[in-house]
């Protein structure tokens, strides 16, 4: 009995690690989008969700556009006087099997120095720069919200 | 004591019968008498004279008149609070660099108000006055207002003009320390506050507000005679 335990016990740890490899984070970008803005409007937000499926956590080191003069990860707070402040967010962890929200009044990806006016209906590709992930090429839908 | 007559008793004893329902119908009188009343009440405070349970957003208790401010709209264009007398006010702190809050505050004030009918649109005016006028000109505003909405107003001045409005409302905004000349960022007070017909300051409407509550609390301001 002992032996058949033993032999039940070995091949389902052995079946359950079939998928079992070194663990890996899955990076996959939902639901990118920014708000329209003008010229008059230095820069722009981008929202989304930046989901890791995988095993393993990740770290988003890094954002870039073509029509964006800087991009930076940045996190909006609302203190309790209700007070607005930025902060530049330089890497943000993707923990394994987690969803992190980019999204208003939060985290956003800022896109500094527009380089056109964002009209309703164009897509800004975005690059998003993961240290394990590498780079993720995402189209932001520009609307109105 | 007339129990076992009192079928038989109808008629030969009317006045009886008239004196034990009597007492009956003045205590059902009277009750009457309240429900009247109440209803007069109910009636005469929904014709909104009374206080209003009502509203959505933070009410600021033992409203006072809202600041009067002059500011720019446009170069050589001057624009006092009290040139809205008569409409509900709508007013904002913050500045065209922001990327994300101040957006969405304009979005959705935008939101708000196109669910209004033309008729109330109107009566209320949404004003943004910056917290940046380093770098926010009039045009600026102007143009960023207006992307928008078509009625709403930029405020811009000098940087005398701007402490000074950003006191009397009470609202905080500091360029942030890590910034250069020109690229910078700029913490501010990020409610909204709307401002009756009367010009008195009546409520506060923190980040995150939705849409629908603003815009049921501006029918209710509105309506306001």
């Amino acid at each position: 009995m002992k032996k058949l335990f033993l032999a039940v016990l070995l091949s389902s740890v052995a079946f359950g690690c079939l998928s079992c490899g070194p663990a890996e984070p899955e990076i996959k970008i939902g639901e990118a989008w920014g708000r329209i803005s003008p010229k008059s409007a230095a820069n722009a937000a981008f929202y989304m969700e930046i989901q890791n499926d995988g095993s393993a956590a990740d770290r988003l080191i890094g954002a870039e556009s073509p029509h964006c003069g800087k991009t930076q990860i940045h996190e909006t707070r609302i203190d309790e006087r209700g007070v607005a402040s930025m902060q530049h967010i330089e890497e943000i962890d993707i923990p394994a099997s987690s969803t992190i929200m980019f999204e208003i009044g939060g985290l956003h990806v800022m896109c500094l120095d527009k380089q056109k006016e964002f009209t309703a209906g164009i897509r800004i590709p975005v690059t998003l720069v993961f240290q394990k992930s590498g780079e993720i090429i995402i189209e932001a839908e520009i609307r109105e919200e | 004591m007339t129990n076992a007559s009192s079928s038989e008793s109808v008629d030969k004893r009317p006045n009886r019968k008239r004196n034990r329902f009597f007492p009956v119908l003045i205590f059902v009188g009277f009750l009457l008498g309240l429900l009247l009343g109440w209803l007069v009440i109910q009636l005469s405070s929904d014709s909104g004279r009374s206080e209003e349970p009502l509203y959505r957003g933070s009410i600021i208790g033992s409203p006072t008149l809202a600041a009067d401010f002059t500011l720019s709209s446009h170069p050589g264009e001057r624009v006092s609070l009290s040139d809205f007398e008569g409409q509900v006010v709508l007013l904002y702190f913050g500045y065209t660099y922001c990327p994300d809050v101040c957006p969405a505050s304009m979005a959705l004030l935008a939101r708000a108000t196109s669910d209004l009918t033309d008729e109330e649109k109107k009566l209320v005016q949404v004003a943004m006055i910056t917290v940046d006028p380093a770098r926010d000109t009039e045009e600026l505003m102007a143009d960023y207002m207006g992307h928008f909405d078509p009625s709403f107003l930029g405020l811009s001045g000098t940087e005398e003009e701007i402490a000074s409005v950003t006191k009397d409302y009470g609202v905080y905004y500091e360029k942030q320390a890590n910034g250069t000349e020109t690229d910078y960022l700029v913490n501010h007070t990020a409610s909204v506050f709307a401002i009756d017909k009367a010009g008195y300051l009546r409520l506060l409407y923190p980040f995150g507000t939705p849409g629908e509550d603003i815009t049921s609390d501006l029918r209710l301001l509105i309506s306001e005679s």
